[in-house]
Protein backbone atom coordinates (compact mmCIF):
# COMPACT_ATOMS: atom_id res chain seq x y z
CA UNK A 1 0.00 0.00 0.00
CA UNK A 2 2.51 2.53 0.73
CA UNK A 3 4.80 1.86 -1.76
CA UNK A 4 1.82 2.08 -4.52
CA UNK A 5 1.32 5.72 -3.45
CA UNK A 6 4.91 6.67 -3.77
CA UNK A 7 4.81 5.13 -7.33
CA UNK A 8 1.90 7.67 -7.75
CA UNK A 9 3.36 10.70 -6.66
CA UNK A 10 5.75 9.98 -9.12
CA UNK A 11 3.74 9.46 -12.11
CA UNK A 12 2.61 13.36 -11.49
CA UNK A 13 3.85 16.07 -14.40
CA UNK A 14 6.65 17.24 -12.74
CA UNK A 15 6.16 21.58 -12.92
CA UNK A 16 10.20 22.46 -11.85
CA UNK A 17 11.61 21.82 -15.27
CA UNK A 18 8.66 23.18 -17.05
CA UNK A 19 9.01 26.13 -15.39
CA UNK A 20 12.78 26.12 -16.07
CA UNK A 21 11.69 25.74 -19.62
CA UNK A 22 9.49 28.85 -19.63
CA UNK A 23 12.23 31.07 -18.20
CA UNK A 24 14.62 30.16 -20.49
CA UNK A 25 12.22 30.99 -23.25
CA UNK A 26 11.13 34.51 -21.44
CA UNK A 27 14.80 35.47 -21.27
CA UNK A 28 15.35 34.22 -25.00
CA UNK A 29 12.90 36.04 -26.33
CA UNK A 30 13.41 38.91 -24.11
CA UNK A 31 17.08 39.74 -25.27
CA UNK A 32 16.52 38.84 -28.64
CA UNK A 33 13.65 41.77 -28.58
CA UNK A 34 15.85 44.24 -27.18
CA UNK A 35 18.40 43.49 -30.28
CA UNK A 36 15.91 44.24 -32.38
CA UNK A 37 15.01 47.77 -31.58
CA UNK A 38 17.71 49.59 -33.38
CA UNK A 39 19.45 48.76 -37.03
CA UNK A 40 20.40 51.88 -38.34
CA UNK A 41 22.25 50.96 -40.56
CA UNK A 42 22.37 50.72 -44.33
CA UNK A 43 23.38 48.78 -47.14
CA UNK A 44 26.46 49.85 -47.85
CA UNK A 45 30.16 49.06 -48.10
CA UNK A 46 31.86 50.73 -45.68
CA UNK A 47 35.77 51.39 -46.41
CA UNK A 48 38.40 49.43 -44.52
CA UNK A 49 40.92 51.45 -42.58
CA UNK A 50 44.12 50.13 -40.07
CA UNK A 51 44.22 53.46 -38.38
CA UNK A 52 40.36 53.66 -37.00
CA UNK A 53 39.88 53.90 -33.27
CA UNK A 54 37.29 51.35 -31.20
CA UNK A 55 34.68 52.25 -29.68
CA UNK A 56 31.96 51.45 -27.84
CA UNK A 57 28.31 51.39 -29.21
CA UNK A 58 26.40 54.09 -28.71
CA UNK A 59 22.47 54.19 -29.32
CA UNK A 60 22.57 57.31 -28.96
CA UNK A 61 24.08 59.18 -31.98
CA UNK A 62 22.76 60.55 -34.70
CA UNK A 63 23.43 58.50 -37.71
CA UNK A 64 24.28 60.55 -41.68
CA UNK A 65 24.58 58.47 -44.20
CA UNK A 66 25.71 58.14 -47.55
CA UNK A 67 25.48 55.29 -50.02
CA UNK A 68 27.40 54.92 -53.42
CA UNK A 69 25.50 57.39 -55.71
CA UNK A 70 25.56 60.39 -53.11
CA UNK A 71 22.15 59.83 -51.85
CA UNK A 72 21.50 60.55 -47.93
CA UNK A 73 19.82 58.69 -45.07
CA UNK A 74 19.35 59.87 -42.15
CA UNK A 75 19.24 57.14 -38.69
CA UNK A 76 19.12 54.26 -41.71
CA UNK A 77 16.32 56.14 -44.08
CA UNK A 78 16.30 58.11 -46.91
CA UNK A 79 16.61 61.97 -46.30
CA UNK A 80 16.92 64.99 -48.41
CA UNK A 81 20.02 67.59 -48.10
CA UNK A 82 17.47 69.74 -45.98
CA UNK A 83 16.86 66.82 -43.15
CA UNK A 84 20.21 65.90 -42.02
CA UNK A 85 20.90 69.91 -42.24
CA UNK A 86 18.42 70.60 -40.22
CA UNK A 87 18.66 67.49 -38.04
CA UNK A 88 22.37 68.79 -37.53
CA UNK A 89 21.22 72.45 -37.27
CA UNK A 90 18.69 70.87 -33.98
CA UNK A 91 21.58 68.86 -32.55
CA UNK A 92 24.21 71.79 -32.29
CA UNK A 93 21.37 73.80 -30.34
CA UNK A 94 19.68 70.90 -28.38
CA UNK A 95 22.58 68.58 -27.64
CA UNK A 96 25.64 69.65 -28.82
CA UNK A 97 27.42 66.87 -27.06
CA UNK A 98 25.80 64.02 -28.49
CA UNK A 99 28.48 61.97 -31.38
CA UNK A 100 27.81 62.24 -34.83
CA UNK A 101 28.28 58.92 -37.23
CA UNK A 102 28.98 59.27 -40.92
CA UNK A 103 28.65 55.55 -42.69
CA UNK A 104 29.65 56.54 -46.11
CA UNK A 105 30.22 54.12 -48.86
CA UNK A 106 33.60 53.28 -49.82
CA UNK A 107 32.82 54.39 -53.52
CA UNK A 108 31.31 57.56 -52.49
CA UNK A 109 33.38 60.36 -53.65
CA UNK A 110 34.70 62.37 -51.11
CA UNK A 111 33.31 65.64 -51.74
CA UNK A 112 29.85 64.40 -49.87
CA UNK A 113 32.01 63.57 -46.85
CA UNK A 114 33.80 67.07 -46.96
CA UNK A 115 30.00 68.34 -47.22
CA UNK A 116 29.26 67.05 -44.11
CA UNK A 117 31.95 67.83 -42.40
CA UNK A 118 31.58 71.23 -43.34
CA UNK A 119 28.76 71.76 -42.41
CA UNK A 120 29.41 70.54 -39.19
CA UNK A 121 32.19 73.10 -38.94
CA UNK A 122 29.50 75.57 -39.71
CA UNK A 123 27.60 74.61 -36.80
CA UNK A 124 30.35 74.14 -34.50
CA UNK A 125 30.17 70.59 -33.74
CA UNK A 126 33.38 68.54 -33.39
CA UNK A 127 32.22 65.37 -32.13
CA UNK A 128 32.18 63.99 -35.33
CA UNK A 129 33.38 60.61 -36.30
CA UNK A 130 33.37 57.96 -39.93
CA UNK A 131 32.47 54.65 -38.87
CA UNK A 132 35.05 51.97 -40.84
CA UNK A 133 34.61 48.49 -42.37
CA UNK A 134 34.24 45.75 -39.08
CA UNK A 135 31.83 42.31 -40.00
CA UNK A 136 29.18 43.61 -37.61
CA UNK A 137 28.55 46.69 -39.68
CA UNK A 138 24.51 45.90 -41.20
CA UNK A 139 24.25 42.36 -39.74
CA UNK A 140 20.34 41.54 -39.22
CA UNK B 1 14.60 -3.04 2.96
CA UNK B 2 12.46 -2.19 0.10
CA UNK B 3 11.27 1.19 1.08
CA UNK B 4 14.64 2.45 2.63
CA UNK B 5 16.13 1.72 -0.41
CA UNK B 6 13.47 4.07 -2.01
CA UNK B 7 13.94 6.50 0.12
CA UNK B 8 18.07 6.99 -0.31
CA UNK B 9 17.43 7.50 -4.18
CA UNK B 10 14.83 10.46 -3.18
CA UNK B 11 17.83 12.12 -1.14
CA UNK B 12 20.13 12.41 -4.50
CA UNK B 13 20.89 15.59 -5.78
CA UNK B 14 18.84 16.32 -8.73
CA UNK B 15 20.74 16.81 -11.55
CA UNK B 16 17.94 18.25 -14.04
CA UNK B 17 17.46 21.70 -12.59
CA UNK B 18 21.36 22.19 -11.64
CA UNK B 19 21.60 21.16 -15.86
CA UNK B 20 18.34 23.98 -16.79
CA UNK B 21 19.90 26.43 -14.94
CA UNK B 22 23.54 26.47 -16.36
CA UNK B 23 21.74 26.26 -19.76
CA UNK B 24 19.82 29.85 -18.94
CA UNK B 25 23.09 31.28 -17.62
CA UNK B 26 24.53 29.80 -21.12
CA UNK B 27 21.78 31.16 -23.34
CA UNK B 28 21.11 34.44 -21.17
CA UNK B 29 25.57 35.26 -21.17
CA UNK B 30 25.80 34.24 -25.14
CA UNK B 31 22.77 36.60 -25.97
CA UNK B 32 24.37 39.30 -23.90
CA UNK B 33 27.93 38.80 -26.07
CA UNK B 34 26.46 39.04 -29.25
CA UNK B 35 25.31 42.62 -28.11
CA UNK B 36 28.01 43.88 -26.92
CA UNK B 37 29.38 45.12 -30.57
CA UNK B 38 31.84 47.21 -30.69
CA UNK B 39 32.38 49.99 -33.56
CA UNK B 40 34.91 51.13 -35.50
CA UNK B 41 34.80 54.85 -36.60
CA UNK B 42 38.06 57.12 -37.24
CA UNK B 43 37.15 60.62 -35.04
CA UNK B 44 37.54 63.80 -36.84
CA UNK B 45 38.61 67.21 -34.86
CA UNK B 46 36.67 69.86 -36.79
CA UNK B 47 38.46 73.31 -36.20
CA UNK B 48 36.58 75.99 -34.85
CA UNK B 49 35.64 78.32 -37.72
CA UNK B 50 37.34 81.50 -36.67
CA UNK B 51 37.24 84.75 -39.06
CA UNK B 52 40.92 85.08 -38.77
CA UNK B 53 43.43 83.14 -40.43
CA UNK B 54 46.38 81.33 -38.72
CA UNK B 55 49.46 82.64 -40.14
CA UNK B 56 51.92 79.74 -39.30
CA UNK B 57 54.87 80.50 -41.96
CA UNK B 58 57.55 79.42 -39.97
CA UNK B 59 56.46 76.00 -39.44
CA UNK B 60 56.54 73.15 -42.41
CA UNK B 61 53.42 72.04 -43.82
CA UNK B 62 53.22 68.55 -46.09
CA UNK B 63 50.84 69.78 -48.99
CA UNK B 64 50.23 66.51 -50.85
CA UNK B 65 47.43 66.35 -53.65
CA UNK B 66 45.26 63.32 -54.75
CA UNK B 67 43.84 62.43 -57.51
CA UNK B 68 40.54 59.89 -57.91
CA UNK B 69 42.89 57.26 -59.74
CA UNK B 70 44.67 57.48 -55.84
CA UNK B 71 48.00 58.96 -57.06
CA UNK B 72 48.84 61.16 -54.68
CA UNK B 73 51.77 64.57 -55.67
CA UNK B 74 53.81 67.17 -53.62
CA UNK B 75 54.38 70.62 -54.11
CA UNK B 76 57.69 71.29 -55.70
CA UNK B 77 57.49 74.92 -54.84
CA UNK B 78 58.14 75.94 -57.89
CA UNK B 79 55.88 77.72 -60.49
CA UNK B 80 54.50 76.04 -63.91
CA UNK B 81 55.02 78.57 -66.42
CA UNK B 82 53.21 76.13 -68.99
CA UNK B 83 49.47 76.70 -66.81
CA UNK B 84 49.51 80.26 -65.83
CA UNK B 85 51.97 80.28 -62.97
CA UNK B 86 49.88 77.65 -61.03
CA UNK B 87 52.02 75.47 -58.73
CA UNK B 88 53.79 72.50 -60.02
CA UNK B 89 53.08 69.61 -58.75
CA UNK B 90 54.92 65.98 -58.93
CA UNK B 91 53.80 62.89 -59.01
CA UNK B 92 55.18 60.63 -56.02
CA UNK B 93 56.04 56.99 -57.12
CA UNK B 94 55.66 55.62 -53.20
CA UNK B 95 53.77 56.56 -51.07
CA UNK B 96 55.08 54.79 -48.08
CA UNK B 97 58.89 55.13 -48.99
CA UNK B 98 58.58 59.26 -49.07
CA UNK B 99 56.33 59.40 -46.13
CA UNK B 100 58.99 57.60 -44.34
CA UNK B 101 61.82 59.76 -45.47
CA UNK B 102 59.87 63.08 -44.79
CA UNK B 103 60.08 61.79 -41.21
CA UNK B 104 63.32 61.41 -40.64
CA UNK B 105 64.02 64.96 -42.64
CA UNK B 106 65.62 67.35 -40.41
CA UNK B 107 63.68 70.06 -42.12
CA UNK B 108 60.01 69.44 -41.22
CA UNK B 109 58.98 68.41 -37.87
CA UNK B 110 59.08 64.64 -37.94
CA UNK B 111 55.97 63.10 -37.39
CA UNK B 112 54.28 66.27 -36.00
CA UNK B 113 54.43 68.24 -39.16
CA UNK B 114 50.91 68.94 -40.16
CA UNK B 115 49.76 67.18 -43.09
CA UNK B 116 47.47 68.67 -45.58
CA UNK B 117 45.38 66.26 -48.58
CA UNK B 118 44.11 68.29 -51.19
CA UNK B 119 41.38 65.86 -52.44
CA UNK B 120 40.19 66.32 -56.09
CA UNK B 121 36.51 66.20 -55.39
CA UNK B 122 35.93 62.75 -57.22
CA UNK B 123 38.08 60.91 -55.30
CA UNK B 124 36.60 57.78 -53.71
CA UNK B 125 36.25 57.48 -49.83
CA UNK B 126 38.24 54.40 -49.77
CA UNK B 127 41.01 55.87 -52.11
CA UNK B 128 41.54 58.82 -49.80
CA UNK B 129 40.88 56.48 -46.73
CA UNK B 130 43.95 54.22 -47.93
CA UNK B 131 46.16 57.38 -48.31
CA UNK B 132 45.08 58.59 -45.01
CA UNK B 133 45.40 55.19 -43.42
CA UNK B 134 49.26 55.35 -44.56
CA UNK B 135 49.57 58.33 -43.12
CA UNK B 136 48.61 57.79 -39.79
CA UNK B 137 50.25 54.31 -39.31
CA UNK B 138 53.41 56.18 -40.01
CA UNK B 139 52.14 58.44 -36.67
CA UNK B 140 51.46 61.08 -38.35
CA UNK B 141 48.82 62.99 -35.80
CA UNK B 142 47.56 66.17 -37.73
CA UNK B 143 46.10 65.25 -41.04
CA UNK B 144 43.82 67.76 -42.82
CA UNK B 145 41.36 66.99 -45.67
CA UNK B 146 40.77 69.35 -48.12
CA UNK B 147 38.61 69.22 -51.43
CA UNK B 148 39.74 71.11 -54.45
CA UNK B 149 37.43 72.99 -56.40
CA UNK B 150 38.27 73.93 -59.78
CA UNK B 151 40.63 76.99 -59.70
CA UNK B 152 39.10 78.66 -56.50
CA UNK B 153 40.04 78.59 -52.83
CA UNK B 154 39.16 75.30 -51.26
CA UNK B 155 37.57 74.39 -47.98
CA UNK B 156 39.68 73.30 -45.46
CA UNK B 157 38.41 70.92 -43.59
CA UNK B 158 40.71 69.17 -40.86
Amino acid sequence: MRIHTEEQDKAEVSMSPLIDCVFLLLIFFLVATIEKKENRDISILLPESQAAERLPPDDEQLIVGIDEGGHFYLDGRVASRAKWQAALRDLAQLDPQRRIRVDADELTSVEHIAEIAFHCQKLGLSNLGFRTYDDQYNRR
Amino acid sequence: MNIRSHAEDDAEVPLSPLIDCVFLLLIFFLVTMMLKRWEYQILLDVPDQTASLSVTKDEEILDLRLDPQGNLYYDSNERDSKSGGNRAYIQIPDILTYTQQIASDPNYNGVKTPVVIRADRETSWKTYLETQDILALQGFKDIAMTIREERKSSDTIK
